[in-house]
């Protein structure tokens, strides 16, 4: 099963309440993953463990090695529909 | 359900919520909202720095369809129990978009958050979020009269969440 980092910048409340949509979303379209909230502070170190990271803190350049799609629209709605095709299309690599 | 009642009742005080506040920008509206969470000693004096540090590095400001809002927070370690303190402005403020730097959104609602255990209160969250995408939710909140009404339309929105989840 594939893993999913959902990271923001303290893990108390835009990653978890992300993750807790992804994950209600991928429910729903029957699609299987192993989906984490994480702490931004932490990614350096963890980033490779996960197939898909989905990033709600700031403009960050560096580039974890991993698929990246934006978190936000989970938090707003607005845009999630694309989000969540390109998820869909990663996971089904 | 009957729970999930008595939880809101504890998250959101009707002395938690502020329509018509004023503030020249985010801090400023930010301290007057931590204030209302401190008075019933839902947060420690350490609170507001600890959000007003991480909304410069981590900004909470989201552009939403129509009315845009803030949610501030910090670490549970500042927090004693959870809560959600909301803010009407009068006039926007502006907060700088979330996951930017350089963006900014003129938010006029503030829900500024108390959060001692992340994994219990991502449901309240998951249902803020939702009423975010529910259309006419923020609109209405925008136009209450006043503080009592933004509670009802609040409350009632918050219990209309978790009745369509059953």
């Amino acid at each position: 099963m594939k893993v999913i980092f959902v990271a923001c910048g303290s893990g108390v409340a835009s990653s978890e309440t992300a993750a807790y949509k992804l994950k209600k979303l991928l429910d729903e379209k029957k699609l299987k993953a192993d989906v984490k909230a994480v702490n931004f502070r932490s990614l350096k170190s963890i980033a490779s463990q996960c197939d898909i990271l989905v990033h709600i803190a700031p403009n960050d350049p560096t580039d974890y090695g991993v698929p990246t799609v934006n978190g936000v629209p989970f938090l707003t709605g607005i845009g999630l529909d694309p989000v969540m095709k390109e998820i869909e299309e990663l996971l089904e690599e | 359900m009957e729970s999930s009642n008595n939880q809101l009742k504890l998250l959101i005080l009707p002395d938690f919520v502020e329509v018509g506040l004023e503030a020249t920008d985010k801090e400023s509206a930010i301290h007057s909202l931590a204030a209302l969470l401190f008075d019933k000693k839902y947060v420690k004096d350490t609170y507001i720095d600890a959000v007003l540090t991480r909304e410069k590095s981590f900004p909470t400001g989201l552009r939403t369809l129509d009315v845009h809002v803030a949610i501030p927070h910090c670490d549970v370690g500042h927090c004693n129990k959870p809560g959600i303190a909301v803010g009407v402005l009068s006039s926007p403020v502006e907060f700088t978009e979330m996951a930017t730097l350089d963006q900014f959104v003129d938010t006029k609602i503030i829900f500024l958050l108390a959060i001692t255990e992340p994994e219990q209160q991502v449901v309240w969250l998951a249902r803020l979020v939702n009423l975010f995408q529910t259309p006419g939710f923020l609109v209405s909140l925008s136009e209450a009269e006043n503080s009592e009404t933004g509670y009802q339309i609040l409350t009632e929105a918050f219990r209309k969440e978790v009745e369509s989840e059953n």
